[in-house]
């Protein structure tokens, strides 16, 4: 390990292993990161457990962004922001419980506002259909099933 | 259990060999009869299945992930997800306790904490009620005013709905004996609509602070307008509209500072005597052609529109106001088209 990577890059290695060479600045932006370094109890590697290496990426490509884009437009960065957080429910949740563990500010703010659009201004109807489906208790005790059960025995 | 498994055959999964996803159709055949249920069927980690059924079938099928279990957001940690809420409106929160037992208290604490300073009365200590609510239901509104009180709220809306007809011992009663007295009482701006306004003892103490009031639909007798005026002592800004008033209405009072006076459309009322030292703009729209401004040095604007023809009060408009109003900058008249006809 040369000593100019010591100084000015942290390698992060997810809980499958890979490893990722980041600038400490960018690193830092995770103050559960920061204080590791300020605490000067983490080496060379720090590993980030619960996180796997496809969320730790998109986390890193987060950060990079928002450390590069600081002097930037404020509207550049939130284009991005509501780019980057626009995915799938099983990212997204990933990804909060990374910004959440890992203490990243900026990223847990613009996930937890995607997540609430999703819920603003719905029905209750729509509510439950886009995060639920029905559950399984509902179906079993809805009519509808009872109307097929009945139906069967009328047969 | 209601389903029998053994009636259910599973189709289209050949592709999902994998736990993880397997979306697909179910079959539900009866004795001699198909039926196809839009069922989607999800693995999920924990080995769980949960069905779920589109609306519409085929379209929420092509929408792919957004039908994904939120098993893993409904366990996140509380902290977060009362951070979720805290980007949603009372309303939207409230609807998103269905998700989870869990959320259903989250939002309790929400509302604890959010409710009463920002979302209700805002920022800017705002409190509006704009609803269709007669006398019958003072119980509850007085206690919502009491509440904004001690919110120390600066704007206070009353918007309730009556129809035309409604006699004014249906309208609700604005409790002015529940502002506060004195120094304490923080209300700058009173707005009521369809309500009475009844003087109670000790007003001027409670009054005092008020800059604007606004009054539509409100009935007043002289007795009741002039204890409202000589109470408010502060008050810079009125407004009645669509006011069932006295046959003559005297604007007057000895500590009055009032700066800006509106009427519109009031009836009942035949003569107006304004006497107001302060009063520098005045508006009227109605019927009535009487005015006399006894005391009014400042009164620089006047805008009246009448809406009827009257010979004789526009006369006094183009004669004789000048010499009653020595500042008079600006006056407005709006004639009926009968009116200028006749000229």
């Amino acid at each position: 390990m040369s000593s100019s990577l010591e100084k000015n890059m942290l390698i992060l290695r997810s809980s499958d292993g890979e490893e990722f060479i980041v600038p400490e600045v960018v690193a830092v932006m995770s103050k559960a990161i920061k204080n590791m370094v300020e605490d000067e109890c983490a080496s060379n590697t720090i590993p980030v457990p619960n996180v796997d290496a496809n969320i730790l990426a998109m986390v890193i490509e987060f950060c990079k962004k928002h450390d590069e884009s600081e002097a930037e437009a404020a509207s550049d960065l939130k284009t991005f922001d509501s780019e980057f957080v626009n995915r799938g429910q099983e990212a997204l949740y990933d990804l909060i419980t990374a910004a959440n563990f890992r203490d990243v500010k900026e990223l847990l703010d613009a996930l937890c506002q995607n997540v609430a659009e999703m819920i603003k201004g719905k029905s209750v109807h729509h509510i439950r259909i886009q995060f639920l489906g029905y559950q399984l208790f509902e179906i079993l005790t809805s009519n509808f099933i009872w109307n097929i059960w009945c139906d069967r025995d009328f047969d | 259990m209601a389903i029998d498994v053994g009636a259910l055959a599973v189709g289209g999964v050949e592709g999902g060999s994998e736990l993880g996803d397997s979306d697909g159709w179910l079959q539900a055949k009866g004795k001699g009869d198909w039926r196809w249920l839009w069922w989607n069927v999800k693995l999920n980690r924990k080995g769980w299945i949960t069905i779920g059924y589109g609306q519409g079938g085929v379209e929420e099928d092509n929408q792919g992930n957004d039908l994904k279990p939120i098993d893993r957001l409904i366990e996140m940690p509380d902290d977060i997800l009362s951070f979720i809420l805290s980007f949603l409106s009372i309303r939207d929160s409230v609807k998103a306790r269905i998700l989870s037992r869990r959320w259903r208290y989250i939002c309790s604490f929400m509302l604890n904490l959010d409710f009463d300073l920002h979302t209700v009365l805002g920022i800017n200590y705002k409190a509006r009620i704009c609803f269709c609510l007669g006398n019958e239901y003072a119980g509850y509104v007085d206690r919502w005013i009491r509440f904004a009180i001690i919110m120390k709220t600066e704007k206070l809306d009353l918007e309730f709905f009556a129809s035309p007809e409604s006699q004014s011992n249906n309208l609700y009663d604005f409790p002015c004996q529940l502002l506060p007295q004195g120094d304490s009482s923080q209300l700058k701006y009173l707005c009521l609509k369809s309500c009475n306004l009844r003087p109670t003892p000790n007003l001027v103490s409670r009054l005092v602070s008020l800059k604007s009031l606004d009054l539509e639909h409100v009935p007043l007798n002289q007795s009741c307008a002039n204890s409202i005026l000589s109470s408010c002592l502060n008050l810079e800004w009125l407004r009645l509209k669509n006011s069932i008033l006295p046959e003559t209405l005297c604007i007057h009072g000895p500590s009055l500072h009032l700066k800006i006076l509106i009427v519109h459309e009031c009836y009942g009322v035949e003569k107006f005597e304004i006497s107001s030292i302060d009063l520098t703009t005045f508006e009227y729209i109605g019927k009535v052609k009487n005015f006399s401004f006894l005391d009014v040095p400042r009164l620089e604007k006047v805008h009246i529109r009448f809406m009827v023809a009257y010979e004789r009060g526009t006369q006094y408009m183009f004669n004789g106001i000048a010499n009653d109003l020595p500042r008079l900058q600006t006056l407005s008249l709006v004639l009926t088209t009968d009116e200028v006809r006749k000229k």
